[in-house]
């Protein structure tokens, strides 16, 4: 299990999760952006296995904005991309704080709607080096004002890895199309990975989506690519 | 740095993790690294790093490269044949024997489980390649995989190296007999080899992700022996820690 910390958003207590490698470092750090679930088991193992690599990994609890008794499923009622970015923002904040943390190696990685926030907080701060998203949907819109994800991807400094499968329908392989379309457009280093038999949700190993291989693989990849572009 | 690349078996593509170490001068001893059962992921990434830490090169095929991606490894393990695993080693044998960070002079192979059993396939069909061999809890050795001709354990007399073999107690495959077995017959063949056999411990011991099957202070001790054994017989420096 991941530690968990609390940080300051805007005056509000926010729960994140967040854990270190062993030894002193400096490590690199990376901010976790969560899937739709929340910071669950699954965010748990990423945030585990990111320290266990050498990164020290932090995950912000983006639920915080919306009130109480209101569930993930009216998110969009209450998340804003301006209230993503400042909840990044903290985290990476919090992470250049730290004393085992070298700032200058900073990446950022999420799932699902996490890879939309990854796309977006890439877009938002060129100080990520590497950013890696799977499957991130619903990326052309914006929530709230200002421009999206998709077209904030021109201010994007890092190198970006994608992993996407075939049978997605949000993104779907048109989406992921033009999202590639876009970054070779704005010369941003990038490589997308895309899956047969695959659909949206594949790396969750608690999820019934889970696809074994393709989780594997892309987990792989990801963990050589951030290493790699972070120096861990 | 860990990178992953692309080989060819049997003209299949099959994916491999290279793993180098950050530290020291190319070129390095290395392993060549057989995935357990669950293929190249968390555990493996983990062995990977630990070696590149000792200043240990490494590759690890994905030896699951011929079979459809909506196979889970749990039915693909069944579906290997001995002969393309074979066929695999000789394409990560080939890889390293062209790439100048790794010393092929000092090259093992390691691996858990299915790995231990494939590491031994390496060990009986390219003897002339290894100076050490590493098996954790390899079972089913007395079988042959597919098609005709002898099971690994049937062909160990042309084995060149010492070799260091891990397991648990309580394991039902490799059973405590299997391991006798399996000793015996590495004596008989006057061929150099250490066994630790834990108590407490059964299959999969040093998994840290299976959470049912790992024993992390035997994982450790086991460990801790197989850093020693690697360092001695691919003749680490004793600085270079």
């Amino acid at each position: 299990m991941a530690g968990e910390i609390e940080l300051q958003v805007a005056g509000a207590p926010v729960r994140a999760l967040f854990q270190s490698p062993k030894g002193k470092g400096p490590f690199p750090g990376i901010v976790v952006c969560f899937h739709m679930g929340g910071l669950d088991e699954f965010e748990h193992w990423l945030v585990e296995d990111l320290a266990r690599q050498g990164f020290v990994a932090i995950a912000p609890d983006h639920y915080h904005w919306l009130p109480e008794g209101v569930g993930p499923e009216r998110r969009r009622e209450f998340l804003t991309d301006q209230g993503l970015a400042l909840d990044l923002a903290v985290c990476r904040s919090y992470l250049e704080m730290q004393e085992n943390v070298d700032g200058d190696r900073l990446g950022i990685l999420g799932h699902c709607m996490g890879g939309r926030t990854t796309l977006l907080g890439a877009g938002c701060d060129k100080r990520y080096k590497a950013a890696c998203i799977w499957y991130g949907g619903s990326a052309f819109k914006p929530l709230g004002q200002g421009p999206s994800p998709v077209d904030r991807i021109p201010n994007i400094a890092a190198r970006v890895m994608g992993f996407f499968g075939n049978d997605d329908k949000n993104p779907s392989p048109d989406d992921v199309d033009k999202i590639d379309a876009a970054m070779t457009k704005a010369k941003i280093p990038h490589e997308f990975h895309r899956y047969d038999a695959t659909g949206h949700g594949f790396m969750n190993p608690f999820s019934e989506k889970y696809v074994e291989k393709s989780a594997k693989d892309s987990w792989a990849r990801a963990s050589a690519f951030l290493k790699e572009a972070l120096g861990a | 740095m860990l990178r992953f690349t692309t080989l060819t078996a049997d003209s299949s593509a099959m994916t491999a993790l290279v793993s180098i170490p950050a530290r020291g001068m190319a070129p390095f001893p290395g392993l060549v690294v057989m995935p357990h059962r669950g293929g190249i992921d968390r555990f493996t990434i983990d062995r990977l790093d630990r070696l590149a830490d000792l200043g240990i090169a490494s590759v690890a095929p994905d030896i699951y490269h011929r079979q459809p991606v909506a196979t889970p490894t749990t039915q693909g393990k069944d579906q290997l044949r001995d002969d393309e695993i074979e066929s695999d080693i000789a394409a990560v044998l080939e890889f390293i024997a062209a790439d100048g960070r790794f010393d092929k002079a000092r090259l093992g192979i390691l691996g858990h489980c299915q790995g231990g059993r494939t590491a031994l396939i390496g060990l009986v069909s390219r003897p002339e390649a290894f100076c050490a061999g590493v098996i954790y809890y390899g079972g089913s050795i007395f079988k042959r995989m597919g098609g005709p001709g002898p099971a690994p354990f049937n062909r160990m007399s042309v084995i060149k190296c010492p070799i260091a073999g891990f397991f648990g107690n309580d394991d039902s495959n490799p059973s405590p007999d299997d391991v006798s077995r399996l000793d015996a017959e590495l004596r008989r063949l006057k061929i150099p080899h250490e066994f630790h056999r834990y108590d407490g411990a059964g299959h999969a011991f040093q998994d840290f992700t299976d959470h049912h099957r790992s024993r992390e202070p035997q994982g450790e001790q086991a460990w801790a022996a197989t850093v020693t054994f690697l360092k001695r017989e691919l003749g680490l420096d004793a600085a270079a820690t």
